[in-house]
């Protein structure tokens, strides 16, 4: 689902797997203002980042099917040397490993409240 | 003796008189002073000499004994020996080291050793003996001890419950004892003389064999070594001893044997392995817990996330102003329904484990049960094909209904989340001799044999892989093995890749049929 760019509106990339979390984080970034672009993995994250400038963060699942947080994080690097900044969302029980595995800006923990959420991500979106 | 023959020389008779004289003195001092008794006696055996010696053995003063007879030397039961000995030397024979006994002045027996010459005068007749006695009773005592400590050493290699053996130093069999030869069921087989390795005891295993090969190899450079090692007996048991080879030198470092020796230890071995055993197992049990717990832990995260954004959102809505929508009520219900899954999956589990599942056993039609459940199964999954082939008759089953369908459901369930939504599940149902038999064939990607071995089994690397893709605990399938083994059933699968997967159970067919009335309503 995609808005128009307005001015000054930021854009997000969410790349998550699980619908019910995509929906929520899209539905109330959306009524926070925000641009977003959703992705189901990181193949179709890859795609939309093709022919997307890049987006102010992208907030990143790690276990997904087809590509995992691993595997796109790696292809991300190599195939785009203009980049955004990462913000990992795990359910596992070493989030900041996690983050630290794809040298990614920052993460957030699963399950986690909207106002944290958002603050994580004012704070390193470029 | 010397006297004696020389007394006998032909060319010293010639000699001056005053020569013999002086000889005679010299000899008779040579007497007088020996260590051995020497007595001499005539041929009725009367004692014509006596010397210090002879008085210190025997306890008489020479005056005491000097022409006495010599039995009162003698022990009543031995006087056949003086007969003997007198006749030898009528003959002119010597008698020498005679070993016997004889008696003192205090009547003490003494173990002697007496060697008897004749005594001959200048004319070459034989007139007397001479005895040269020597006490000997020590030297017995020291041969008596020799004696009884060599069959002490006997007995204890003989009857020693280890297993001894002496082998040359190039490591041929020399001796084996009784422990030795029972293992071996005797020792009829002439094994002396080969080399140990490939004595019998060691055949049951080429590399018990090369073990003992290699300990023989070190053993011959001097070291003793000790280890672990198997035998079979004769009766094809396996016992382990504990073994070492020692080798034996003398003063020079030469080796003069080997010996090998093993205790028996087969009881102790066992419960070694057993601890050793259990131990691993315990290991692996935990180090898979803890993993199975950090895909629990992953695995409730998930629903929980959804469920606690989507009340979040509708509280953000609500306070616009906004209602909550049906969808959203629906989307919350799905969630709750997935998180009761895992705990009941957990719970499960948790029970199987301790034993502690009872089941509800009732006889209905299992066509039924699963007729029912698939109405409101393809309700929800409007775009699944799911054919249901089945017989025309009732099957009644023995069973638990509720746990049956948890089978059932999680066999489709998982048929269903493998394989994409527009792929076919054919579902069927075949009456066997004595069970019924369900299958669910799917057409997804199929599952590589070396999971399909730990599929059914609780936190394995099978279950556990496969469950990574998909959410969910891998427990559905050991679950579901559990609920048919309680009902005397079996589970399995055959898949291939790119082919698809038929998961089926079987259970066994009631016995008796209820009639018709009662279950068909």
């Amino acid at each position: 689902m995609l808005t128009p760019v307005q001015n000054n509106q930021k854009t997000i990339l969410i790349i998550e797997d699980e619908l019910d979390i995509l929906n929520v984080l899209q539905d109330f970034l959306i009524s926070e203002n925000y641009r977003v672009l959703s992705s189901l993995n990181g193949l179709e994250a890859l795609k939309i980042l093709k022919n997307e400038p890049p987006p102010n963060l992208i907030l990143l699942d790690m276990k997904m099917p087809v590509m995992n947080g691993w595997e796109f994080s790696k292809e991300y690097r190599k195939q785009f040397s203009k980049r955004s900044p990462i913000v990992v969302m795990t359910a596992a029980a070493e989030a900041q490993d996690r983050a630290a595995d794809i040298q990614a800006n920052s993460w957030i923990e699963k399950p986690f409240n909207l106002e944290p959420f958002l603050e994580k991500i004012k704070k390193f979106e470029i | 003796m010397n006297i004696i023959e020389k007394n006998n020389d032909p060319l010293k008779n010639h000699s001056s008189f005053d020569l013999e004289n002086k000889e005679s003195a010299l000899l008779a001092a040579i007497v007088q002073y020996s260590d051995d008794a020497i007595i001499s006696k005539n041929l009725n055996g009367i004692i014509q000499s006596w010397n210090a010696a002879a008085q210190r053995l025997f306890g008489y003063l020479p005056e005491d004994v000097i022409g006495k007879s010599i039995t009162i030397l003698i022990p009543p039961d031995r006087l056949k020996e003086e007969e003997e000995i007198i006749n030898h030397i009528k003959k002119g024979e010597r008698v020498e080291h005679f070993e016997t006994k004889r008696v003192t002045k205090d009547s003490r027996l003494l173990d002697v050793s007496i060697s008897t010459s004749p005594v001959i005068d200048k004319f070459g007749i034989i007139i007397g003996a001479s005895k040269i006695v020597r006490d000997i009773t020590d030297i017995k005592i020291k041969l008596r001890e020799i004696e009884e400590s060599h069959g002490l050493i006997k007995v204890i290699f003989e009857e020693s419950v280890q297993f001894m053996s002496i082998l040359s130093p190039e490591g041929n069999l020399i001796k084996y004892n009784t422990t030795a030869k029972q293992y071996i069921g005797g020792d009829e087989i002439n094994l002396l003389n080969i080399p140990f390795w490939l004595t019998p005891w060691w055949t049951h295993s080429e590399e018990v064999r090369e073990k003992i090969h290699n300990s023989i190899l070190m053993a011959k450079q001097g070291q003793f070594v000790r280890f672990d090692i198997s035998l079979r007996t004769f009766e094809g048991k396996i016992i382990f001893l504990d073994f070492s080879i020692k080798p034996v030198k003398d003063n020079n470092d030469k080796i003069l044997f080997l010996i090998p020796e093993g205790r028996d230890i087969t009881e102790r071995k066992s419960i070694e392995l057993d601890l050793i055993s259990a131990k691993e197992f315990a290991e692996r049990a935990i180090v898979i817990k803890s993993r199975f717990l950090d895909i629990a832990a992953h695995e409730l995260r998930t629903p929980v996330t959804s469920f606690s954004l989507i009340v979040q959102l509708a509280q953000k809505k609500l306070d616009k102003g906004i209602a909550v929508t049906a969808d959203t009520l629906l989307r919350l219900r799905s969630q709750s329904e997935r998180i009761s899954r895992l705990v009941v999956d957990l719970l499960d589990v948790s029970r199987l484990e301790r034993n502690a599942i009872n089941l509800k056993l009732e006889s209905s039609d299992i066509l039924v049960l699963f007729s029912d459940y698939l109405i409101d199964y393809k309700i929800l999954r409007p775009n699944r094909e799911i054919n249901f082939v089945k017989p025309n008759h009732q099957i009644f089953v023995n069973m638990d209904s509720v746990r049956i369908l948890q089978v059932f459901s999680n066999l489709l369930d998982n048929a269903c989340k493998y394989t994409p939504d527009d792929s076919p599940i054919d579902i069927s149902i075949q009456e066997k001799q004595s069970t019924v038999r369900v299958s669910i064939k799917d057409f997804g990607p199929g599952i590589p044999p070396e999971q399909q071995r730990e599929l059914f089994s609780p936190f394995t690397r099978g279950s556990l892989e496969l469950t990574g893709r998909s959410g969910g605990l891998g427990l559905g399938l050991y679950v579901s093995r559990m609920i048919i083994e309680l009902h005397g059933g079996s589970i399995g699968l055959v898949s291939q890749i790119g082919k698809g997967s038929l998961f089926y159970f079987e259970i066994p067919l009631a016995q008796e049929t209820p009639n018709v009335n009662s279950s068909s309503k």
